[in-house]
């Protein structure tokens, strides 16, 4: 059984019942890993030289709404509030951190699916070759397990639409689009009875070209 | 409710101008940045503050910084670390992302990181006849010429102008539309009205906005006060936008005639559909929300309005059909009216039957339509101080008919401008997510019909089935944009300060500058009370004079390495003193009170403290008789000022009704405080020439920090007062100079700051020991014998106004108390001048500014 507070006990048997990183079919991934005394230089300039937006190597994992690293230097101690006696970090981290939801049966396989596909790409290994205790041969499974053992427990996640994935909510909006240009060519039949057949056709017609 | 110090804030930002006409001009400083700082010194007097004026001044001149300006004029690296990144990064950068612009369509001044400083100059002047601009508003132009001059001497530049003019009928831009009037109503600005501030849901009420969402250091909507370290900086400053839109005036026209003719047909049987110009009107005033006249449509729902001589005009149309509106009567009137009822909400219209959800002013600010509590919108708010550039549409020229420019003047628009107090949370959410996109409002990706950054949109009018107004064609193109900042007259003054090593002596509390607030508004509420009916208004401290006397000032034998400002070259200056006692009111003498002596050495030339006084020669020495101060900083001086003021007039100085809320104040601080007030009041000397008197706080002298000292060298024992009575130290001062030939001595001594631990600045409740560091002579005083009991020489006397920041930049006040000083001498002596109807004078004649004053 679980040792400490009782609040601590308290969490963790919520937990058990309600997973607090999952809503849906959505996941909250956080990957926490020291980076190697030093190599924090050439880690920036590594993150730097990727591309944003549809650039991004991390543009390519499908289960990804939004996905970031960030180097955590030092924790900032001079904001308004501060502990007294803030915390001091003994090493630079990268965080990793990404909101991801995978279809129906595929969810219940997150993070382990993603962390797969994460540990496929070429970046990844260019990233966290940076980071204390990389597996040297470099091969997926092993930085697959490797990136799970930085993966730290969230307490709290919130999904506006935790069981739409990238490509329905990209899908939707690209239908959305269609429906209001077509809308816009044919606002005059819209308030003409007479016109309903045609305006019913059209709709038919090119609503079959449309993405689905 | 929010202390607003408006002698500190920049004007046109809490109230607008309202003037007809502007120049803008962009300014890089020369490449020194001592140069630099000189320019921003000499146009520090021109600026105008946001006090209420009775007569508008015929130019007004502001001046906004960029952040590569800060860095020219040297803001130290850790106070430039803590502004916000949307300041500090590129415009062209930023605008491309958060806003939704495209840069390559902007004039290439813009987003110039040469731009260091914009200044603005807007003229009040009635706009007169002829084709140029300068000669419609020559005053305007004077001004421009001697702003130009200022730049040229201080080897700056000026890298574009740009030049704005109010259209004929007042307060409208190029569209045709009323512009300007729905502001946000900020706490402390006594000026809203219904619909301006932020809804209550609870009272149906609208309150006021906190003016932190405006003015930095002030209370925002969340109940926090932004700036901290960077506080000298940003306090009383607000960040403002500057953005020159290109209005495609033609094509509005041609574009909302073609669908408004669609929107009618649909919309509209034959026999109630209105007739053409009606359903332009119509449709323009579902696109922005407002009719053109500036009524809200929420509150005029249409479908026809009474049309207007503007209307008429902008129609081009002999003979126009009137229609009655469904309210009011018709009316010509196209002046603006500043209580025109804004008072409305969408609570009723939640699917823009009336108002479109994607309407400019519904987006721009949707008032009860965001948020829990309706709040949303609240932290959301810019005060907009746009004007339009560029000649009026003219229906009648074929060129502006056919939308053809056969040269670059024909370009018309406005140069947006408004301030907030966070771009990223204020204009960035309204320009980038609520006018760029209508996700916010359910709207999809549907842009602000007006505004809308691509070249395709729509505006979706509620019904069944919804018209959707269409666009093919850009009307709003952004030429250029910049983030900038305009601070308040002490950050200007401090940003623009010579750099000295005394400065460095200084540390300002983050809480300081509030604490500073509190006490001038106390001050003045206090002499507003007290002297609400008796007059003359005295001074708000030591209000009783014993006497004002003419002296010599003599400057000889000082040491070289403490000769610096008026202590430079020896010299016998004309001088005046006046001996006073510190209580607020009239006393008897009688009364054990601190007593003061305050010196105003004339004649003197040189660089002075404050710019405005730049071309005045006097110099100003305050001193006590006792050797420290009671309280150590500010925020001690602003729980004085409670503890004396408190109850208004009846409890005005130190009194019984004051005296248990002395105690309290003193018991909660250190005793040293306490036994110093008791000594300085206990002190009844018995003749003011045989006393010596202690500056108390630190001035510069050259680049060190010094205490003065004033100690009598003759013998007055035996002609102290026989007995005391009401004014029993004027009389003895009076007997004894009214002897011929008499002559009274003082040696004016200084002490210098040794070291800062034993010696602090910014804590005048320690005594600098004179072991440590002796007093040193450095010039005599003479007062020979004279009458001063003369009518005229008191009314002189009550005019004067002594403040140890009247003098030479060399001599500059230390220290927060003598900060705190400043602020209340500036507050109270306009106070007291104003209500007694006398201008002040400062004795001894100005010289002629040298470079003159800006012509108004």
């Amino acid at each position: 059984m679980v040792g400490g507070s009782l609040v601590g006990r308290l969490r963790h048997a919520a937990g058990t019942l309600l997973p607090t990183d999952r809503r849906g079919n959505s996941y909250a991934l956080t990957l926490i890993t020291p980076i190697v005394p030093g190599a924090a230089p050439d880690l920036r300039s590594v993150l730097e030289s990727f591309g944003s937006g549809k650039e991004s190597p991390l543009a390519r994992l499908e289960d990804v709404h939004f996905a970031r690293w960030v180097i955590v230097g030092q924790l900032l101690t001079d904001w308004d509030g501060a502990p007294k006696r803030p915390s001091v970090i003994e090493s630079e981290y990268l965080l990793f951190s990404a909101d991801l939801t995978a279809k129906a049966p595929d969810a219940a396989a997150l993070p382990g699916s993603f962390l797969n596909q994460l540990a496929e790409i070429e970046e990844s290994r260019e990233v966290w070759k940076h980071c204390v205790g990389f597996p040297a041969t470099g091969d997926s499974d092993a930085v697959a397990k490797y990136l799970d053992h930085g993966r730290i427990q969230i307490d709290l996640y919130y999904a506006a639409f935790p069981d739409l994935t990238p490509a329905e909510i990209a899908h939707a909006i690209k239908v959305r689009r269609q429906f209001a240009d077509f809308v816009l060519s044919h606002q005059e039949a819209l308030s003409d009875p007479s016109a309903a057949q045609s305006l019913r056709d059209d709709y038919l017609r090119e609503s079959a070209l449309w993405p689905s | 409710v929010a202390e607003l110090s408006l002698y500190d804030i920049q004007g046109n930002i809490l109230r607008g101008y309202n003037f007809n006409a502007g120049a803008h001009l962009f300014v890089e400083l020369a490449r020194d940045p001592e140069e630099g700082r000189r320019l921003v010194r000499c146009l520090l007097p021109e600026v105008t503050t946001a006090r209420k004026w009775t007569k508008p001044p015929v130019v007004a001149l502001n001046m906004a910084l960029t952040y590569s300006g800060l860095e020219w004029l040297g803001v130290d690296e850790s106070v430039l670390g803590l502004l916000p990144n949307a300041f500090r990064e590129p415009i062209r950068h930023r605008a491309r992302v958060q806003l939704g612009d495209d840069p390559d369509d902007w004039e290439p001044e813009f987003g110039n990181p040469a731009t260091h400083m914009v200044v603005f100059l807007a003229s009040s002047e009635c706009r007169g006849d002829g084709d140029s601009f300068a000669a419609r508003f020559p005053k305007l132009g004077r001004a421009c010429d001697w702003l130009q001059d200022r730049i040229g001497d201080h080897g700056a530049s000026c890298l574009y102008r740009q030049c704005v003019e109010a259209l004929p009928g007042g307060q409208r831009e190029h569209f045709g539309f009323r512009d300007g009037f729905g502001q946000p109503a900020v706490e402390g600005v006594l000026d809203g009205y219904p619909g301006q501030g932020a809804p209550d849901p609870d009272t149906g009420a609208w309150r006021d906005i906190k003016a932190g969402e405006f003015i930095l250091g002030h209370l925002n909507e969340d109940g926090d006060s932004t700036p901290g370290d960077a506080e000298w900086l940003l306090y009383d400053g607000s960040f403002m936008v500057y953005r020159k839109l290109e209005q495609e005036v033609t094509e509005f026209r041609r574009l909302v005639a073609q669908q408004a003719a669609r929107y009618v047909q649909a919309r509209f049987e034959p026999e109630d559909r209105p007739d053409r110009i009606a359903a332009f009107e119509l449709l323009a005033a579902k696109i922005v929300g407002r009719w053109r006249d500036g009524t809200a449509i929420e509150l005029d729902p249409g479908p026809r309005r009474v049309a207007t001589q503007l209307v008429s005009d902008w129609h081009n149309e002999a003979a126009l059909e009137l229609h009655p509106g469904p309210r009011g009567e018709p009316t010509l009137d196209t002046k603006v009216d500043h209580h025109l009822d804004n008072n409305f909400r969408y609570g009723d219209d939640p699917n823009g039957g009336i108002c479109p959800l994607g309407a400019h002013i519904r987006r721009a600010n949707p008032r009860d339509q965001l948020g829990k509590n309706e709040q949303e919108s609240a932290r959301h708010r810019i005060i907009r101080r746009g004007m339009p550039y560029g000649p009026p549409y003219d229906s009648a020229s074929e060129e502006d008919r056919e939308g053809v420019r056969p040269d670059g003047d024909q370009e018309r628009g406005l140069v947006f401008i408004c301030f907030n107090a966070d771009f990223e949370r204020q204009f960035e959410v309204v320009q980038g997510q609520w006018c760029n996109d209508g996700n916010a409002f359910g709207i999809g990706d549907e842009q602000d019909y007006v505004l809308g950054s691509r070249d395709h949109g729509k505006l979706t009018i509620d019904g069944d089935p919804p018209f959707f107004a269409t666009r093919t064609e850009r009307l709003v193109r952004t030429r250029g944009c910049e983030y900038l900042f305009m601070p308040g007259l002490r950050a200007l003054e401090r940003l623009s300060a010579p750099a000295s090593p005394v400065s460095d002596l200084e540390h300002i509390p983050p809480e300081e500058p509030a604490a500073i607030g509190t006490v001038v508004r106390l001050v003045c509420e206090d002499m507003d009370t007290h002297f609400a009916v008796s007059r003359p208004v005295l001074r708000g401290q030591h209000a009783k004079t014993h006497a004002v006397v003419s002296a010599k000032f003599i400057v000889e034998d000082v040491p070289d390495d403490l000769r610096a400002g008026l202590f430079e070259r020896d010299c016998c200056y004309k001088a005046w003193i006046r001996f006073s006692a510190s209580h607020p009111t009239l006393r008897s003498d009688a009364k054990p009170d601190a007593q003061g002596i305050a010196i105003k050495v004339m004649g003197v030339g040189g660089e002075k403290i404050l710019p405005k006084e730049r071309w005045l020669t006097t110099q100003d020495f305050i001193l006590v008789n006792h050797d420290v101060f009671f309280m150590r900083d500010v925020m001690e001086v602003a729980g004085f000022a409670r503890a004396i003021t408190a109850t208004g007039s009846s409890g005005h100085g130190v009194s019984l009704r004051t005296a248990p809320r002395l105690l309290k104040f003193f018991a909660r601080r250190d005793r040293r405080g306490a036994v110093t007030f008791y000594e300085m009041l206990k002190t009844r000397p018995d003749n003011p020439l045989g006393i010596k008197y202690w500056s108390e706080t630190p001035y510069g002298l050259g680049d060190r920090a010094v205490k003065y000292l004033v100690r009598p060298t003759h013998d007055v024992s035996g002609m102290g007062a026989e007995k005391s009575d009401w004014d029993s130290l004027e009389d003895v001062m009076q007997a004894a100079l009214k002897q011929a030939g008499v002559e009274y001595t003082f040696d004016f001594l200084v002490q210098i700051q040794r070291k800062p631990t034993t010696m602090p600045v910014e804590d005048p409740m320690v005594l600098w020991s004179d072991q440590e560091s002796p007093f040193i002579k450095v010039a005599t005083i003479r007062i020979e014998s004279q009458d001063f009991v003369l009518q005229e020489r008191r009314n002189f006397g009550e005019n004067l106004i002594f403040t140890p920041w009247h003098g030479l930049w060399a001599h500059r006040p230390l220290g927060g108390i003598n900060r705190v000083r400043r602020a209340v001498y500036e507050a109270s002596s306009e106070l007291r001048h104003g209500l007694n109807g006398a201008p002040h004078n400062e004795p001894g004649g100005e010289v002629t500014p040298h470079p003159p004053r800006m012509p108004q």
